[in-house]
């Protein structure tokens, strides 16, 4: 084992509990762990310790009291022994002095607690300091030095042996020299004050004292009482109670001493006889009017000093109220809503009903503010257009504030007044800008109009009033309508959502608020108020695109929802499956909101009269459109396998398919809910009607152009040929010449019967795909139109181009004053034959250059008349025949009949019999031989011209 | 009060006193226990004591390390009055410290009021002897005064255990010796004189 270990240094050697004390020695632990105990005077510092090295440690000593010795105790070297010595020093604390050690400070303060208990000095009090200095915390000498250096002293003030030397040197070895003067000459203030103020500081001092006096002579008096009621009858005991009196001296003020003195003179008066128990009495009242004198001012001062510590108590206890008013402006002002509640809410339980007027009034001033508060957040709801989740929260607000009425239901009728001023406002603008654009129409004003609706978030650029800008821009109806339809989207479903959840009483209870009172009966206003304002919508819509349809309203109601002029209608018609759309949107919108249906009805109606109007705009403009076809004609051909036709009626099948097209979300997509237009009857006929008038629209076109007249033809000549100038020539088809008259009518009957055999059906069966109702009852209207315009220009054809050559017939037969009863033996076909046949192939080669289709009909037709004709001529013939004259007449009929003979018909066959039948007969062998001969010739020249009738026609 | 056996032998109390950062404490440690402190920490009030030999003679020696600083001043006044010969240090690279020995010679003097100057251990010692380059009290400075203190005057240097010893030593052997007059004084006059006690303030 090691040699113990052994403290020979300490830094420093004194200290105040929790001072760090470097330890040095020998043999003090080998490590950290060696060290097994160090002891400080006594106390336990191994905690504290930190070993550096084995002579070395440093530790914080804790409650170290008075002399002692720095015990090390380590496992290598045992118990250790100490040649210094350490000096616990004690801290005299007061309140504010900090500590590092659990004081017990029964010890300190206990003759202040215990202050009753017997009379002091006047300079008892320990603690403060008798020279007026700051008292020191450490006494740098022990107790035991002290008693050496002063053995029968003390630094009791209160005792009789007080030695200032101690004094001073115990509380203020360290105070500077000029501060011990200051000290000195506080002291003789004191002494001075003392003098002066003597007695009275001594009764203030020693309050208790007296006060146990006065207790104790009361008491004695009370007993005294009691005892005279027994003295009036047995007066003996009087010398033993004035004992009791001894101590008992009103001017005990002064002095003990005197106290005493006092009472040995007492003792000489109640030796008089004097009535004890009145002087007592006097004595005791006496005393009492002493004290009050002296201590008015004291307890005048204490009651105040009470009264305000009671007014700040109040102020700090409640200081919540008191700094409300001004908390709740910040918190206003700050946005802070929720805290402005709460302490309002906290407020009205706390003081609502109290009594206190302080409270009152402050109270008052909490409540005006929340009035005002109140408005404030009312106001602000009003303000529109704001969110909905603003508006609840605001709301909410008002509602936990109690504020009078139904916010939530002013908010909802607000909320509708404006949307509906809002429709309203538009509808003017609208209005106004409406006619602004007739009157600016001329003017070429060209301006960006910008609307800014920002709070809704509605933004919308009308950018018009240019003229030639207008036909490309929205008619001011559309864009009111879209307007319309976006304010209703975004605003009308927060009207319904705050309707929805004030009913459903959830605007407060969703934040945890309280109750609501919801008042039911306003649930029915509400519906009134959603269906008024979607009616309001529904007639401004209206009285913008079917003015027509409010013709039932009063007059007064009527001009609320504003005029529009009717002009604007025009070209609309394209926009129209734009607006059919919004309000589709709109409708939509609000069904998922679960508008009451009552509601969409309306809408639901209007839906439906915007599409049929727009169906019926659709297809009146399409029937405009294809009635003014006929100045597009161009007159240039494409031939098909069906023959030729013009870009017409592909032109008018494209425009019919355009406007279903156009049509088709308008009128066949019926969503959930919406009305089918085609249900009603009258909209099946209108649509029936509207229909067959735009596919009749075609053949008015077409006869237009079969029979124009002359200027007409003119006219169109002219314009194409301006279109030739404007147009490229490359670009324009190289005939330079119109076709003629009788080439147009082959075209327009070509075109008629495309028309009617493919582009029809075509269409039908769009119209089917489309879900058109009666689409069979439209075609067959159609198609009686049509074949009605083809019989009458093939009429008009065969009259055209037949009457020529029929007329050509008789003055040919003549010829020559030719006479069938005088002529001369026939050498062939005669040449008015030829001519006809020549006339003939003419209009064959048109036809066949046009429309093959047709070739059959028409030289049937033409052959017809040729028939006729020659039979009429044949049986004119008033001088009856001669043979030569038989002969060339039945050579000359043969002739034609073969020629024309693929076109004969039984009309034909029977005209060319009877023509032969007025002829006579050939008697003669060689006459008929010369006919066959005669014909074979005919055959033989003519047969390169006739090839063209007897090959296929529809071959070409 | 402790009784140990070390009241057989002799205890010296030596106490240091000198102006702050004169290198007291690292005298004290140099002797007590051959270090040499770098870093500087202000001691309020230290105490050592171990057992050497002086002169073939068994002896404690209790020195107490004070505080240089003016703010413990006040407090000095009770270490003095207990010391039994004291150290009085100073830098000789700083002038200022060589000059408030005078005070501290006063203060020490007037503590030990009853007793005559000469009757006092007292050793004016100049530190940091090792700092030549920034000597500022020359040997003859610090010599003269020690001559006119009647008092001997030694050179250190703590860092390099210069005269460590020696001042150590030689004051203890002073202290033995005045020890020694005054044990014949008292048996010459047997009648303890215990001395009145006295305000000392003013």
């Amino acid at each position: 084992m090691k040699s113990p270990p052994k403290v020979t240094g300490l830094s420093p050697k004194e200290g105040i509990p929790g001072c760090k004390v470097t330890i040095r020695g020998e043999n003090l632990g080998t490590s950290e762990k060696d060290l097994e105990g160090l002891t400080i005077c006594g106390a336990n510092c191994l905690l504290l310790a930190q070993w550096i090295s084995p002579s070395k440690i440093v530790c914080q000593t804790t409650n170290c009291k008075g002399d002692g010795e720095v015990i090390v105790t380590t496992k290598s070297g045992g118990r250790g022994t100490c040649t210094v010595r350490f000096r616990g020093l004690q801290i005299l604390p007061n309140a504010v002095k900090e500590c590092a050690i659990w004081m017990d400070e029964s010890s300190l303060f206990g003759h202040r607690l215990n202050n009753r208990t017997g009379p002091s000095s006047p300079m008892a009090s320990q603690r403060e300091d008798a020279l007026g200095l700051k008292v020191e915390t450490a006494v740098p000498l022990s107790d035991a030095e002290l008693k050496a250096l002063f053995p029968d002293g003390s630094s009791n003030l209160a005792l009789r042996n007080f030695d200032a030397g101690r004094y001073l040197v115990e509380s203020h070895s360290s105070t500077s020299f000029s501060d011990l003067k200051k000290g000195l000459k506080n002291l003789r203030q004191q002494s001075s004050s003392i003098k002066t103020e003597g007695p009275q500081t001594f009764i203030k001092a020693n309050l208790s004292t007296f006060m146990n006096c006065q207790d104790i002579l009361a008491s004695i008096h009370k007993g005294l009482e009691v005892h005279e009621n027994i003295v009036h009858k047995d007066e003996g005991v009087e010398g033993s109670t004035s004992k009791g009196v001894d101590s008992l001296n009103p001017f005990s003020e002064d002095m003990l001493e005197e106290g005493e003195n006092a009472e040995e003179d007492q003792e000489d008066d109640g030796q008089e006889k004097i009535p004890t128990l009145q002087k007592l009495e006097n004595l005791l009242i006496e005393s009492n009017e002493n004290a009050k004198t002296i201590f008015e001012t004291v307890l005048h001062r204490k009651d105040r000093a009470d009264s305000t510590r009671n007014a700040l108590n109040v102020l700090n206890r409640f200081k919540f109220l008191f700094h409300l008013p001004i908390t709740m402006e910040r918190n206003i002002k700050k946005g802070d809503y929720e805290v402005v509640i709460n302490d309002y809410e906290r407020a009205r339980q706390l003081f609502s009903s109290s009594q206190v007027p302080a409270f009152i009034k402050v109270y008052q001033d909490v409540e005006e503010r929340v009035v005002k508060f109140r408005n404030q957040l009312k106001k602000k709801l009003m303000q529109l257009p704001s969110s909905l989740d603003d508006q609840k929260r605001l709301i909410r607000y008002l509602i936990e504030l109690n504020a009078e009425g139904d916010p939530a239901w002013d908010c909802i009728v607000n909320q509708q007044q404006w949307l509906v001023n809002l429709l309203n406002t538009y509808k003017d603008e609208h209005i106004t800008l409406d006619k602004g654009n007739v009157e600016q129409e001329h003017l070429k004003i060209k301006g960006h109009h910008r609307r800014q609706y920002s709070g809704s978030g509605i933004q919308i650029k009308v950018s018009a009033t240019d003229a030639s800008e207008a036909r490309f821009n929205p008619p001011q109806n559309v864009l009111f309508l879209e307007e319309l339809v976006q304010l209703l989207d975004l605003s009308f479903p927060d009207l319904w959502r705050l309707g929805q959840s004030y009913f459903k009483a959830s605007i407060v209870s969703e934040a945890g608020g309280k109750e609501m009172k919801i008042d039911r009966t306003k649930e029915k206003g509400f519906k009134t108020m959603v269906t008024n304002t979607i009616e309001h919508f529904a007639n401004l819509v209206r009285a913008a695109f079917l003015p027509d349809t409010l013709v039932g309203l009063e007059p007064s109601e009527r001009a609320k929802l504003g005029f529009w002029k009717e002009t604007n209608q025009e070209g609309s018609g394209a926009w129209l499956p734009q607006c059919v759309r919004s309000v589709r949107g709109i409708l939509g919108s609000l069904m998922i909101l679960e508008v009451p249906a009552n509601c969409l009805d309306v809408l639901h109606s209007l839906l439906a009269d915007l599409r049929i109007h727009c169906m019926h705009t659709l297809f009146q403009e399409a029937t405009e459109d294809i009635q003014n076809l006929h100045t597009r004609e161009t007159w240039v051909l494409q031939m098909d396998e069906h023959g030729g036709i013009s870009a017409l009626p592909a032109l008018f099948e494209s425009l019919v398919i355009d406007t279903l097209q156009h049509l088709k979300e308008v009128v066949s997509r019926v969503k959930q809910g919406e009305l089918n237009i085609f249900a009603d009857y009258d909209i099946q006929r209108m649509t029936v009607e509207l229909a067959s008038e735009m596919i009749k629209a075609f053949a008015v076109c077409l006869e237009q152009l079969a029979f124009r007249g002359q200027a007409e033809a003119d006219y169109q000549k002219q314009r194409l040929s301006e279109a030739q100038m404007c147009i490229p020539v490359s670009l324009f088809q190289s005939e330079d010449s119109l076709p003629s008259n009788e080439q147009c009518l082959v075209i327009v009957l070509s075109n008629n019967s495309h028309v009617s055999q493919y582009v029809i059906p075509n269409l039908m069966e769009e119209f089917r795909k489309h879900g058109y109702p009666n689409v069979q009852e439209i075609e067959n209207v159609a198609l009686e139109a049509y074949v009605e315009l083809d019989e009458k220009i093939f009429e008009a054809y065969c009259e055209q181009k037949t009457e020529p050559l029929v007329c050509a017939l008789e003055p040919g037969m003549n010829m020559g004053h030719f006479e069938w009863h005088n002529c001369s033996i026939p050498s062939g076909v005669r040449p008015y034959v030829k001519t006809a046949l020549m006339s003939a192939v003419a209009i064959h080669a048109e036809i066949n250059a046009i429309a093959p289709a047709f070739m059959l009909r028409v030289m049937t037709k033409v052959l017809e008349s040729i028939a006729e004709e020659i039979s009429r001529l044949t049986s004119c013939a008033m001088e009856g025949y001669s043979q030569a004259g038989a002969l060339q007449a039945r050579l000359d009929l043969a002739a034609l009949e073969e020629a024309l003979s693929p076109y004969r018909n039984a009309g034909t066959s029977a005209s060319f019999q009877e023509a032969l039948s007025a002829v006579p007969k050939l008697m003669r062998k060689e006459d008929r031989e010369l006919l066959e001969k005669l014909l074979a010739k005919f055959r033989e020249e003519c047969g390169f011209l006739l090839q063209c009738f007897t090959s296929d026609p529809s071959s070409v | 009060m402790s009784k140990t056996k070390q009241q057989q032998t002799d205890i010296h109390k030596v106490i240091m006193v000198g102006s702050g950062g004169v290198g007291k404490s690292a005298l004290t440690l140099q002797f007590m226990y051959d270090e040499f402190i770098e870093d500087y920490e202000p001691t309020k009030a230290d105490s050592y004591r171990k057992k050497v030999t002086l002169d073939g003679e068994e002896v404690q020696i209790d020195i107490l390390d004070t505080a240089g600083q003016e703010d413990y001043a006040a407090i000095r006044d009770n270490y003095f009055r207990s010391g039994e010969g004291f150290l009085c240090v100073f830098s000789i690279t700083e002038q200022e410290s060589f000059a408030t020995t005078t005070e501290f010679r006063e203060q020490i003097l007037r503590v030990k009021h009853n007793k005559s100057e000469d009757q006092i251990p007292f050793l004016l010692v100049g530190n940091k002897a090792d700092l030549t380059d920034a000597r500022q009290v020359s040997l003859a400075e610090a010599q003269e005064r020690a001559t006119a203190w009647g008092v001997s005057y030694v050179e250190t240097s703590a860092k390099t255990r210069d005269n460590v010893d020696k001042a150590f030593f030689d004051l203890m052997r002073k202290i033995r010796d005045q020890k020694l007059t005054e044990n014949q004084k008292q048996n010459g006059k047997p009648e303890k004189v215990k001395k009145k006690r006295k305000c000392i303030i003013l």
